[in-house]
């Protein structure tokens, strides 16, 4: 098996290339991922947007549109190996995540992935591509449907159980930086917080209120805990959060006893 | 200045409230629960507030509003609860020396209220099902969030 890394573009987010990112063991996210995919793969190739000529690399071949076109260009590369496909800004990964992936391949699948911890939905961009799985990636690019999640939907894919909240979770924003980071330094402790619901969350939570423990570091991990728990159709962006009644950041360092409310797109007037 | 309310909304009263003898010119708006939305026939809205900071943003609102614009008073009532077809939402009041400030405060307080004040509304249809409207300019607004 072939394994591809995936180091994105710029993050416009992070506002820094988060494959540059140094979290642990002194490796920038790029070389720790390689040194994870070497461990368990035959060969290993790093995704790039623009042909470098360096070796090992695989360049965009269908524009730049994202991670399905970057497996695309993987496949393209060599379409009768399966790819291990993994992205770069995956900090609290460990080597056994991806030898339980491994171990539980099954070829007779398109694919085989874990089920994501807040919606059970295949997480893509850490799971194996069969060769059996071009035609519907070739497929959604044409119609220009580049959400690889989507297309592991459609595919007889090998579900695996999630491995948790953490061990797929990314660097996407600060908080979740700020929540990883946390993590990785041991230095989250368990705090009781207050979280209430108002309007679509108060329905598919069923509760108004809950008191509940988090060993969370930020309003962000705890909404991705709760997101989890109720298996929210929510996403963070495009969401507020308030805490002790007034609005904050989602990088806002929790406290003991604090009240949260994560509040959805509001829509007054 | 703002105020949530779960009684039916007499716009004289925030009228009355602005009224100010250096006023020359009052603007008003009234934001009313209509019976369609995108294309879909809608019997009634529920309007949910998360209280405590929708009174606080509302105020806050209210305040820059008043620092930014040349205006005297300005007020807003906001309904909570179940509301029936015609019935008043929403409402605006602000008196000026002047008209130009006067719409351009009105308007300027309800486009902030819609995006940033934590009111939810949820559309009841003609076919007897619900749901929550997603609001696409606030959402875009949101992580610029800042006091």
């Amino acid at each position: 098996m072939k394994g591809l890394l995936l180091i994105g573009g710029k993050s416009s987010r992070m506002g820094s290339d988060k494959s540059e990112l140094i979290l642990r063991d002194g490796l920038t996210q790029k070389q720790r991922g390689t040194a994870l995919l070497k461990s368990v793969c035959d060969e290993v190739f790093i995704s790039t947007c623009e042909d470098t000529g360096e070796p090992n690399t695989i360049a965009d071949a269908f524009g730049p549109i994202g991670p399905l076109g970057a497996i695309a260009s993987a496949q393209k590369a060599d379409p009768d190996s399966a790819w291990l496909i993994l992205a770069c800004d995956l900090p609290l990964l460990e080597k056994d995540q991806l030898e339980i992936l491994i171990g539980s391949r099954s070829s007779s699948h398109d694919a085989t992935y874990f089920s994501s911890a807040s919606d059970g939905l295949p997480e893509p961009l850490c799971a194996i591509w069969e060769p059996t799985s071009i035609k519907a990636v070739q497929s959604a690019i044409d119609k220009s449907k580049q959400c690889p999640r989507s297309v592991l939907i459609q595919l007889n894919g090998h579900a695996l159980p999630s491995p948790g909240l953490w061990p797929l979770a990314n660097t996407n924003t600060e908080a979740d930086l700020i929540e990883i980071r946390a993590r990785l330094n041991s230095s989250t402790t368990v705090k009781n917080i207050t979280v209430s619901y108002f309007a679509q969350l108060r329905e598919l939570t069923r509760t108004n209120s809950e008191s509940l423990q988090t060993d969370t570091v930020t309003p962000a991990g705890l909404f991705e805990e709760i997101r989890a728990k109720y298996q929210l159709p929510l996403k963070r962006k495009g969401m507020m959060v308030a805490v002790n009644g007034d609005f904050t950041d989602w990088s806002h360092p929790l406290s003991d006893d604090e009240e949260v409310v994560f509040i959805p797109p509001v829509a007054g007037g | 200045m703002f105020q949530l309310t779960d009684q039916p909304i007499d716009p004289r009263t925030l009228c009355d409230a602005v009224r100010d003898p250096a006023a020359g010119g009052f603007a008003s708006f009234e934001g009313w629960v209509r019976n369609h939305h995108q294309g879909r026939d809608v019997t009634a809205l529920e309007y949910e507030a998360f209280p405590a900071l929708a009174e606080k943003e509302g105020q806050r609102i209210l305040s820059e509003i008043i620092t930014k614009h040349d205006i005297i008073a300005a007020r807003c009532v906001h309904r909570t609860g179940y509301l029936k077809i015609g019935e008043i939402a929403v409402c605006i009041a602000v008196s000026a020396a002047h008209r130009d400030a006067a719409f351009d405060a009105c308007r300027a307080i309800i486009d902030t209220i819609k995006s940033t004040v934590p009111i939810w509304k949820k559309e009841h249809y003609t076919d007897g099902s619900a749901g929550w409207v997603k609001c696409h300019s606030c959402s875009e607004k949101a992580p610029d969030h800042h006091h």
